[in-house]
């Protein structure tokens, strides 16, 4: 084991440092880790931390609950931590294996006379141990203890132990399966689509579950929460009130489990390196062009340097789904935050306090499309030093990230806008909306774009996506974040207070008169005309 | 240094008259640089790549012309796939595409011959002949002194930093009584039979 272990302490620090490379940061919570020390407990430890208090926050509601209502209460809170802890599970072991793949790490392992096994082992050991793998575990320990002081029915935590270990498994090999995709998905655009759709299902699961939940409470009578006891994994918790649908729901989990583990092992020869070992033969000298090489005529669209720089940013974009959902979680999120309005058509969204907090939202939405554009110098990735080659300034590569930006705002301005002026019959509010998120967005993107590229390398040896701070980047962001919160919620409800509803409608046009020429502003003192 | 990313200790870096350390941008417009590194987009294709470089150096080309330098160097075949998937040779071939394409009034070319197949390396061979015909500047580092031999009209030999032998290749094998430019090369950076020595013990 000791072998297994090194090579797990080895492979952890190499993924780090390229997953440091291609994404920036480690894990779900690598950025808070700093450079990264192989260490078990250190892996775990912010992780299990983070968890453990979220699942405290929400278990405590648990022991003022009255005794008469625990039972499903707990299976309630339960499942919700269950669904939190398989998207973590998720995240984690894609994360971590596509790395792995991509890297091609098993390569440097195949040179060395280790056996499958070995291999298979360190890379378990490496993804729990030094990833951070096993931190998902403590997300269920507080709803237990609590539900244990309530003297809930130890059928029902037996039920859901036993229901939360076949769903960290399922998750686990469901991960390593799909991670094991990583460089098909680069290669194929319907794999990249499904790709980026199912991260962005994780991003709003993960980031936006508390509205999700709140939305299908509210659509779902309680009734109706008793078919929830036929739903794999999730059902086996409902065994007091369907045990027979929590049977149903037990079989169903652990027929996906054994699907999942199959498809795990079916790829688990890309982990090890097996290979099918090729027939070597000797062959006559080949004279003429081998038959079924496609050649075709090569098309080349020369553009302006700005156009030509948004052109191959957008493209980068498109061929990273994790990337690329992480910024369109931030496209959809003003839609989910106000779907119960929108789809239940009220008409109290276009006036008052509850149209304060829409442009709020959208506001702080478009603001925060904008400060994705420090994704966009990370897609640059080895890349990055071509820039270093060209003939361009600073000046001019924050502009094109900036403007990177502005055709992504512009399709989550358009689509919010039109489904405003449909749904609400609102269309000077849809307009108002599209001009604001725009604005909001080219604005920090220009002011993050400009100070980024104002602290990067000198020389193109120094590059490494390490060499963007983080925490300058946290620093940044969290100061425009709140810049943005003040403005977009202080100025409508300000403007509500003091001039009433009608007046609300100007807030947009305010806004962008205030940061647009903020963004020029910085864009001009720290976006230099010196090359990079 | 010829594009200013690295600034000189001392002296001054001048290519066609342009102060490159007064004026970077100038000297990376009319400066053809392929490093020995392969720096390239990985997640790009070759026509997506080449567009790329066209439009920042702001240069039309004709799709023919494209079309026959993307034939010349072999990578017709290669259009459909992320230039991360090819060898890197072929890696290699795409940065000579986007060269051949700009056709800069300057050549820096670091290691320029690493990875490219025979015919590949005949092709950049004639290139170069016919750039340095043409009166562009062409400057190459290599540690292949058969290559240095073949194609250069002046050779400086550059040990730790400092240049150690400078003239035409046939000057400095008459120099030093040499037959071939590697042996010149030995000679002025003093190498030991003791080495071979070293080697020799290794499988006995």
């Amino acid at each position: 084991m000791t072998l297994e272990l090194e090579l797990a302490r080895v492979l952890a620090r190499e993924v780090s440092y390229r997953s440091r490379r291609s994404f920036g940061k480690r894990g779900v919570f690598g950025f808070m880790l700093g450079e990264y020390k192989p260490s078990a407990v250190r892996a775990n430890l912010v992780g299990a931390s983070v968890f453990t208090l979220i699942s405290l926050l929400i278990s405590a509601v648990l022991l003022i609950a009255p005794p008469s209502a625990a039972e499903l209460l707990f299976s309630g809170i339960y499942s919700g931590l269950m669904i939190m802890g398989l998207f973590i599970v998720l995240l984690t072991s894609i994360g971590f294996t596509s790395v792995y793949v991509g890297e091609r790490l098993v390569d440097l392992l195949v040179m060395f006379p280790l056996d499958e096994r070995t291999i298979a082992e360190a890379y378990l050991l490496s993804l729990f141990l030094y990833w951070g793998g096993a931190s998902v575990l403590f997300i269920y320990i507080p709803p237990l203890i609590a539900a244990a002081f309530k003297a809930v029915d130890p059928v029902l935590l037996i039920a859901a132990l036993l229901a939360s270990i076949i769903l960290i498994v399922f998750g686990y090999a469901l991960g390593l399966g799909l991670g094991t995709y990583a460089q098909l998905v680069r290669k194929r655009s319907i794999l990249r689509g499904l790709a980026t759709l199912a991260w962005l299902i994780v991003f709003v699961a993960f980031y936006s579950a508390g509205q999700l939940i709140s939305y299908v409470s509210e659509v779902m009578s309680l009734a109706e929460l008793s078919v929830a006891a036929y739903i794999p994994f999730i059902g086996m918790l409902f065994i007091k009130n369907n045990p027979q649908g929590a049977f149903f729901s037990a079989v169903l989990s652990v027929a996906l489990l054994g699907i999942s583990y199959r498809f795990a092992v079916s790829r688990l020869g890309v982990l090890t390196g097996r290979v099918q070992a090729g027939l070597l033969k000797v062959r006559a000298p080949i004279l003429a062009k081998p038959r079924g090489i496609k050649e075709r005529y090569a098309e080349i669209s020369v553009e302006s340097s700005i156009k030509g720089f948004i052109s191959k940013d957008i493209k980068l974009l498109l061929r990273e789904p994790r990337r690329l959902a992480s910024i369109l979680y931030f496209v959809v999120f003003p839609f989910i935050a106000f779907l119960p309005e929108l789809t239940t058509r009220n008409p109290s969204l276009t006036s008052g306090i509850w149209l304060a907090i829409f442009l709020g939202v959208c506001g702080l939405a478009g603001g925060i499309i904008g400060l994705t554009s420090e994704t966009l110098y990370y897609i640059e990735g080895e890349g990055a030093k071509v820039l270093y080659y060209l003939p361009i300034t600073r000046r001019k590569l924050a502009l094109a990230k900036a403007g990177s930006i502005f055709p992504i705002a512009t399709i989550a301005a358009f689509t919010l806008a039109i489904l405003v002026s449909v749904a609400l019959g609102d269309v000077y509010l849809g307009l108002s909306i599209f001009i604001l998120i725009v604005s909001s967005a080219f604005s920090t993107a220009l002011i993050c774009s400009s100070l980024t590229v104002k602290y990067l390398p000198e020389v193109p040896s120094a590059w490494t996506e390490a060499t963007i701070s983080r925490a300058f980047q946290l620093v940044v962001k969290l100061a425009v974040i709140l810049a943005l919160i003040a403005m977009a919620f202080i100025l409508p409800v300000g403007i509500l207070l003091i001039y009433g509803s009608k007046y609300l409608r100007i807030v947009p046009l305010l806004e962008s008169a205030i940061l647009i020429p903020a963004g020029l502003v910085i864009f001009a003192v720290a976006a230099e005309s010196k090359p990079l | 240094m010829t594009i200013g990313v690295v600034k000189p200790d001392k002296g001054k870096v001048f290519v066609n008259n342009i102060d490159v350390a007064e004026n970077p941008l100038e000297a990376r417009k009319i400066v053809g640089f392929m490093p020995e590194e392969i720096v390239i987009y990985e997640s790009l294709k070759i026509e997506e790549y080449l567009s790329f470089i066209l439009s920042i150096y702001g240069i039309k080309v004709s799709e023919d012309k494209v079309n026959s330098i993307i034939r010349l160097l072999g990578l017709s075949e290669h259009l459909d796939k992320f230039i991360g998937d090819l060898s890197y040779g072929t890696k290699r071939k795409v940065l000579l595409a986007s060269l051949m394409l700009r056709e800069p009034k300057a050549l820096v070319l670091d290691e320029v011959f690493t990875g490219l197949d025979p015919v590949a390396a005949k092709i950049v061979k004639t290139w170069i002949r016919e750039a340095a015909d043409a009166g562009v500047p062409v400057l190459i580092s290599t540690h292949v002194l058969p290559i240095a031999e073949a194609i250069a009209d002046r050779v400086l030999i550059i040990n730790r930093g400092e240049i150690v032998a400078e003239g035409k290749p046939g000057e400095l094998k008459e120099i030093f009584g040499a037959k071939e430019l590697e042996e010149v090369f030995l000679k002025v950076t003093g190498y030991s039979p003791e080495y071979e020595d070293v080697i020799r013990a290794l499988y006995r």
